[in-house]
């Protein structure tokens, strides 16, 4: 190594210096904590008392609720990702017009996914209300039952959680926005001068060029979803009901952690769920090979 | 855009404009359906208690009652809370702003042995839930005597400024021609020099997207003010607005009007910014890196 | 001349140093409280008073929500506050991990006297035999009624029901359907409001733990009885959806079901006092009546309400404990109940005339004769939890009463028993 390189080499860690700090501080050395704890006995004010793998035996053995809100949250995960992604795609391509009223557009359907949380929990109840929400309301208007308890009942309440994350689309959609705009012009005009119609030219330059963007926004959705709290907290009022219907992942582990004080039981809780969404990742990254498509590949 | 249409055949251009007229329509009524429960959120906010209870479906309240907003603002310390707000906030964009656009220039332009495994763990550490670490963390924090203060809500935006704003960037700041660096380093700018005087300048897109989004995820941010804070007086906003809803009853009308007030701001900054916000976002060579 | 200057200047000298060392010496003590309106005005009034009586200690009074979790973090940080306002059922929880002051011994050497308090709320201070808090204010269920419908369904609005046969009839009497079948008024409902399986079980006769607390019993005959009764009861409603799609039509302030007439009887505490103050008073002056809530072997029901605590690791706990003093003697003890609407735990305030202004305090204050706490043990909010779930999955049909208690007896044992063992091995 030159003496230019070794400078660059030194350089390059100054300017990383505040990741590696936060990454180390805030990231790694709290994991390593953190399962620590989950092999433990720990309430916060008694030392931690070593228990080996009982809180993984008791979660995977011993409690129903586990299991109960896992499956909750893989039922919404499976729902809400697929469901926004189609949503966030659509919209991002008819935003991508050039029509004068677009800012306007634009801003509107980026609306809802920066009302706070509380706001838009406590909207989405009034929403849902059986008797004078606008859903059921409008349902009626249009002739189909008007008399779902949505949130509360066991049956609906996951899906009226489902079409809440769809108001909430925005922020995926801007990056799906700026994915299509990434899309060199040229493209599409070559496209055009071959006879190209618009649903080729979809099928065939917009479809695969924007696959990094779907990836990127799959992954992130996925594991956004599979952490869904703060909306639950507030509607359920910290509960997960009906009948546990409502009992996310997330949930349940705070309760554990911050109700009933198991900070051990409620890390080896965090630990499965970072397996789980590790998993889900990879497994992701492995068959993405298979239709995601960098530009760069072209050119080099 | 006059050179692209000049070499279209004239049924394309019919086309194109049937296409128009469709988007413009599906587009309205997208809107008409996404702002409805927004616009229920506005009129909501000017009903009085009887009219929120009705049966009937009401629109427009009448009597209007534009009370709830001076009653909002002062059912809760408002603007008080407004304050911690804002103040986090802002600290908190220009902490990622500084940090995350320092270690992706480092990402993004420089070459060291190890860069590519540091980016790797980077990108893993993305997918890692907070809640894994949300416990330890917490218990730092509280050691470092950062438990009920807004430090705890600030200080972390400068460790780095999160993975995803530091991969957005890096991946904005990549497609600088190397070539422009290259002639920097000829005329004798330091690393710093070209990081300051040609990185930032030419990164502004990317900066802006970086500080909407953060700008917004900090405003909003529910979970870090509820664990973190104690003292009333230290409540965000997002936090705050739980105090609306008693063991009894809610206050519906007035929870509205906060919130609406509370989002105005940044549906100002978007409206205005959006342009630079969306072409900030790059994500060509994707996750690849 | 000189001389004098001298020493009139070494005078103010000393007088300026003993007022700051004055200053130096005062305790500084924070006390955490969540309340609001005019029980934190209350609050600031008698904290003026104190350091009145007691000018070398400063209060700091803090408003804060999530008390609880708040406290157990601040313990553990070493930032723990002096004395807070403490939600008395959480006493076992917290008192098992260490992290309140054991009182005892603060006692002996004061005036203070368990016989002077409400016993099901002194009862809940004590746990395994020491005493960690001083009851500040308690409540009780009782039963509330609209005399109006009483009369209008032709009954005797001077003779609520007594037993759950009756509350049955009543109720049937008081439920009115349209042409649709859809419920247009309510009687009772057992599971609404401040309801829960513990106070059926209770005034049945029987418990949720055996008395050593090593069994969980709240699934055998009277519990799954009590169960069951609740279960028929909101079906011949018509069903838990019907109620909720009736009750989903309800509104708040002044439109609350209960005040305009679309519920009849309800179980409720005295906390909503102040609303139907505020939102309904023609109601409270006219038709509101209250009862103990009827028994099925006998009266009970949950008494609850806040104490006061010292946490392990206060800075200033003599301070502290002059502070809990003062607030509960009897003067305080009135003025603070009177501002927001609480029963004061010192019985003596609490029977004084000026808590019993009316008939609506008058029922609620002798209604605590029959006021139960519930188990102080750590496992208690917890095993809570699965009862609730238990009650969800007997009346929505999903379980019978019995495989519903079961369940749930099933799991609170095996957290009963952690427990236990954990504090055996402490």
């Amino acid at each position: 190594m030159n003496k230019g390189q070794r400078r660059e080499t030194i350089v390059f860690y100054l300017f990383i210096s505040p990741w590696i700090i936060g990454f180390t501080v805030l990231t790694f050395g709290p994991m390593i904590v953190s399962f620590w704890y989950s092999l433990t006995e720990y309430n916060m004010l008694q030392p931690p008392l070593y228990v080996g793998l009982e809180n993984y035996r008791r979660l995977f053995t011993d409690d129903p609720l586990f299991w109960k809100s896992l499956y909750n949250t893989f039922y919404y995960v499976i729902f809400s990702v697929p469901l926004s992604l189609a949503t966030g795609v659509v919209l991002a391509i008819l935003l991508n017009q050039k029509i004068k009223t677009m800012p306007l557009f634009r801003t509107i359907f980026y609306l809802p996914s920066i009302v706070p949380m509380v706001a838009s929990a406590f909207l989405w109840i009034w929403i849902f209300n059986p008797r004078f929400g606008l859903l059921n309301k409008t349902l009626g208007l249009l002739g189909m039952p008007d008399n779902i308890l949505w949130l509360s009942s066991e049956v609906w309440s996951k899906p009226a959680l489902i079409i809440m994350s769809l108001w909430g689309v925005g922020g995926s959609m801007i990056i799906f926005l700026a994915g299509l705009q990434g899309i060199p012009e040229q493209l599409y005009e070559a496209a055009r001068i071959d006879g190209a119609t618009s649903g080729k030219q979809f099928r065939y330059i917009t479809l695969p060029l924007l696959t990094p963007t779907i990836f990127f926004n799959l992954i992130m959705g996925l594991i956004g979803a599979f952490q869904t709290f703060a909306q639950v907290y507030v509607i359920t009022n910290g509960e997960g009901g009906p009948l546990n219907s409502t009992l996310f992942y997330m949930l349940y582990l705070y309760r554990q952690a911050f109700e009933f004080f198991n900070m051990g039981y409620a890390s080896a809780m965090a630990w499965i769920l970072f397996v789980i969404i590790m998993t889900f990742t990879l497994i992701q990254l492995k068959f993405s090979g298979r239709w995601v498509f960098y530009q760069g590949d072209i050119k080099g | 855009m006059f050179e692209k249409v000049r070499h279209l055949n004239k049924s394309t251009k019919d086309r194109e404009r049937t296409w128009k007229i469709i988007v413009n329509m599906i587009l309205t009524i997208g809107a008409a359906v996404v702002s409805l429960p927004f616009l229920w959120m506005l009129s909501t906010s000017l009903k009085t208690d009887s009219q929120i209870m009705s049966e009937k479906l009401i629109w427009i309240p009448n009597p209007i009652d534009w009370v709830n907003y001076w009653e909002a603002a002062t059912y809760i310390p408002y603007f008080q809370y407004l304050k911690n707000t804002v103040f986090v906030s802002i600290i908190s964009v220009i902490g990622v702003l500084t940090a995350a656009s320092l270690v992706a220039f480092g990402f993004a332009k420089l070459r060291a042995p190890g860069r590519n495994f540091l980016f790797i763990v980077l990108l893993c550490s993305m997918m890692l839930p907070g809640q894994v670490t949300m416990i330890p963390v917490f218990i730092l924090f509280r050691n470092l005597g950062w438990y009920n203060s807004l430090k705890a809500l600030t200080i972390p935006a400068f460790m780095g400024g999160g993975a995803f704003n530091i991969f957005l960037l890096r991946q904005f700041f990549m497609g600088i021609p190397n070539e422009v660096i290259e002639a920097a380093k000829i005329d004798g700018c330091s690393y710093f020099d070209i990081y300051w005087r040609i990185v930032l300048p030419l990164g502004k897109p990317a900066l802006t997207t970086v500080a909407i989004f953060t700008f917004v995820a900090t405003w909003n941010d529910f979970m870090s003010p509820l664990i973190y804070l104690k003292d009333q007086s230290k409540y965000t906003i997002a936090l705050g607005l739980q105090f609306f809803q008693s063991m009894h009853s809610t206050e519906h009308a007035l929870l509205m009007a906060a919130a609406l007030i509370t989002v105005l701001p940044i549906i100002i900054i978007f409206f205005f910014a959006q342009e630079h916000f969306i072409k900030g976002v790059s994500l060509e060579g994707g996750i690849k890196g | 001349m000189l001389k004098k200057r001298f020493f009139a200047s070494f005078l103010l000298l000393i007088l300026l140093l003993s007022l700051t060392l004055n200053v130096a010496a005062k305790t500084k003590i924070s006390f955490w409280h969540n309340w609001s309106g005019e029980g934190v005005k209350a609050i600031d009034s008698i904290v003026n008073q104190f350091e009145k009586v007691y000018p070398d200690i400063d209060v700091e009074v803090i408003l804060t929500t999530k008390i609880e979790q708040k406290l157990l973090v601040s313990i553990a940080g070493g930032a723990a506050p002096d004395v807070v306002l403490f939600d008395r059922y959480k006493t076992g929880q917290f008192a098992a991990r260490g992290a309140l002051t054991e009182l005892d011994k603060f006692i002996e050497n004061s005036s203070i006297k368990s016989e002077d308090f409400f016993n099901a709320a002194w009862g809940e201070t004590i746990y395994r035999g020491k005493i960690y808090s001083i009851p500040y204010y308690v409540d009780n269920r009782a039963l509330l009624y609209n005399k109006k419908l009483f009369e209008e369904a032709g009954l005797d609005p001077n003779d609520p029901p007594e037993t759950w046969d009756e509350l049955i009839e009543y109720s049937k009497k008081l439920t009115k359907y349209d042409d649709e079948g859809r419920i247009t008024q309510v009687g009772f409902v057992p599971i609404w409001d401040w309801a829960s399986l513990v106070h059926y079980i209770w005034q049945s006769g029987g418990t949720v733990f055996n008395d050593d607390m090593t069994k969980v019993v709240f699934n055998n005959e009277i519990g799954v009885n009590a169960l069951q009764w609740i279960v028929d009861f909101i079906d011949m409603c018509g069903g838990v959806d019907e109620l909720i799609s009736f009750s989903s039509g309800f509104g708040a302030q002044i439109n609350n079901p209960f005040y305009i007439g679309q519920v009849a009887m309800q179980s409720n505490g005295p906390w909503i006092y102040r609303d139907i103050e505020r939102y309904a008073p023609g109601f409270l002056k006219n038709d509101l009546r209250i009862a103990p809530l009827p028994k099925n072997t006998e009266h009970a029901t949950i008494a609850g309400g806040f104490s006061l605590i010292i946490p392990k690791g206060a800075p200033e706990p003599e301070a502290a404990w002059k502070f809990i003093q003062y607030l509960v003697q009897k003067e305080s003890q009135i003025e603070w109940a009177f501002a927001s609407g609480t029963i004061p735990a010192l019985k003596a305030a609490a029977y004084s005339d000026q808590i019993m202004r009316d008939d609506f305090w008058e029922a609620f204050v002798k209604n605590m004769e029959y006021g139960k706490y519930r188990p102080v043990h750590p496992a208690f909010p917890e095993v809570e939890s699965y009862i609730y779930q238990a009650v969800d999955k007997a009346v929505y049909h999903k379980m019978t009463s019995k495989e519903a208690l079961d369940w749930a007896a099933e799991r609170a044992q095996v957290i009963l028993d952690q427990h236990n063992l954990k504090i055996i091995n402490n």
